[in-house]
């Protein structure tokens, strides 16, 4: 088996790419601090993948601050970042296990966004940079929010552009599709001066609508929908997939167009103190992706300034068209010219059960610091469950880490206050 | 035998969005009064009221699934900022 050579660092640059579309694009439209509020919040997330040969480690470091100035103008400033640690297959094959390759790799995620509120709408501009060695995102976005009958319906609508570059190894060289050869460092990446690697293009376009209705004093609303369209380089430009024998670098489309339309539904339990949330999401893409997510949770007061909230969450999704498993691509290669060792993309069922507690202590008179009316403490622990829906389940990207009683966990803890 | 028209709806699609759409139609008829939204206003009845939870979430699954947005917004609540 062929085996690339030694890398000083290995950075997961797709999974980074998609994290950054993640927090650029999906959530900076629903980013709190929602209007209005002024407040600072710092979290810690620690991400954690036991298996006994590709293990993950992830903590996740997040800062915002949010105030409005007077009545019309409003700012937001965000940072984060992810440390990651851990191991993984340099190539996707029926062996991957025993050629893990351990990493360390960092990411920083900056934002600034601008509110200007009217008293019929509110505009939002942003924009944001993420860097590491081996992947650059620059963002831009804009949307706008209006409230109408009432204030029982608000309307928003959301665009974000993403201006990404990819390092990746220099193939110019190579002419055919079996020829390309992965990144293996990320030393030289971005320097100029270098001919051992080409930096790639991925420009991002997200749109999203949403509508929420108040329906009664009891029951809120939401429907909407994300699209997306992906142009540029997708692929993790460390990653091989071994076909037939030889040991190739991923290729994946160079286009993507998604779009995931979701309903929401927030139920008070007003007797108890509580409430109730159901979602559900589809999901359509043009890789032939398909998925459906649904989502419980429900929050209670326990005593006045505690909540408690316990959330279950199920996904299950179709792979992509062109996926196969690490068997397949060995023994009969890839189906048209494309190729992939990417879990994401193959049929899987992912469910995770989480608790979380969040101690809000009031201020009173302000006694802590004249200008804060409130400290807010919170700490939550997921359990997630993976669960292959592939045929030959041991042969799918990264099963090593599907195999245990528990297969990731995620906890986190928070603090912040409210002025 | 009974057979309906390709462009007529399935039954169950009808009856599906007559169920999710009936409390929004209900609640249109008659606007909530800002008097009526105090329980809306609670931090446990807004969409996604933990920001920084929320992102956090999204990074995990995004790196995890093939599947990316369509996670909702923040927000809803009282409606009365």
């Amino acid at each position: 088996m062929q085996l690339t050579r030694p890398r000083r660092r290995r950075a997961t640059a797709s999974r980074l790419a998609t994290a950054v579309v993640a927090l650029a694009s999906f959530a900076a439209p629903g980013s709190p601090p929602a209007a209005g509020d002024d407040q600072v919040r710092a979290a810690v997330t620690y991400f954690a993948e036991p298996a006994p040969n590709t293990n993950l480690n992830v903590v996740h470091p997040q800062v915002s601050y949010s105030q409005d100035f007077g009545d019309h103008f409003g700012l937001a400033v965000g940072y984060d970042a992810d440390v990651v640690s851990g191991a993984t297959p340099q190539v996707f094959g029926v062996d991957a296990v025993t050629a893990a390759t351990k990493f360390t790799d960092a990411r920083h995620n900056g934002s600034l966004g601008l509110r200007f509120l009217s008293e019929y709408a509110t505009l939002r501009l942003g924009g944001g940079f993420a860097g590491e060695h081996d992947y650059r995102s620059g963002t831009v976005n804009a949307g706008i929010t209006t409230e109408l009958f009432d204030r029982n319906t608000q309307l928003s609508v959301d665009y974000t552009h993403n201006f990404d570059r990819v390092c990746d190894a220099n193939n110019a060289a190579n002419q055919e599709l079996l020829e390309l050869r992965a990144l293996d460092s990320s030393e030289l990446c971005f320097r100029k001066d270098s001919d051992q690697v080409a930096t790639r293009k991925l420009a991002i376009d997200t749109a999203q609508i949403t509508w929420t209705q108040v329906t009664t004093p009891w029951l809120l609303l939401q429907f909407g929908a994300t699209g997306q369209v992906l142009r540029g380089f997708q692929a993790n430009p460390y990653r091989q997939v071994l076909l037939g024998e030889r040991a190739v670098q991923e290729h994946l489309p160079g286009v993507r167009n998604r779009i995931a339309p979701w309903a929401r539904a927030k139920f008070a339990l007003k007797p108890i103190r509580g409430s109730i949330e159901a979602d559900l999401r589809g999901y359509f893409d043009s890789w032939s992706v398909k998925a459906l997510t649904a989502e419980l949770a429900w929050d209670q007061y326990i005593a006045r300034p505690i909540v408690l909230r316990a959330r279950a969450r199920w996904h299950m999704q179709d792979s992509a068209l062109f996926y196969r498993d690490g068997n397949q691509y060995a023994s009969s290669g890839p189906i048209g010219s494309y190729w992939t060792g990417d879990r994401e993309l193959s049929a899987l069922f992912n469910s995770v059960y989480g608790v979380k507690a969040t101690y809000f202590i009031k201020s009173r008179g302000k006694q802590f610091l004249r200008f804060i009316d409130q400290f807010v403490i919170s700490a939550k622990a997921d359990m997630i469950f993976y669960r292959s829906r592939t045929a030959n389940p041991q042969f799918s990207p990264n099963y090593d880490r599907t195999k245990g009683l528990l297969d990731a966990v995620v906890i986190q803890a928070q603090a912040g206050f409210d002025f | 035998m009974h057979s309906r028209s390709r462009s007529e709806p399935p039954r169950r699609v009808v009856l599906g969005l007559a169920v999710l759409l009936a409390p929004l139609v209900g609640g249109c008829a008659r606007a909530v009064l800002p008097s009526e939204k105090a329980y809306l206003a609670d931090p446990i009845m807004q969409f996604d009221p933990d920001g920084l939870e929320a992102s956090a979430n999204a990074h995990v699954f995004s790196n995890r699934e093939g599947a990316a947005g369509g996670t909702g917004t923040a927000g809803g609540g009282c409606g009365c900022n």
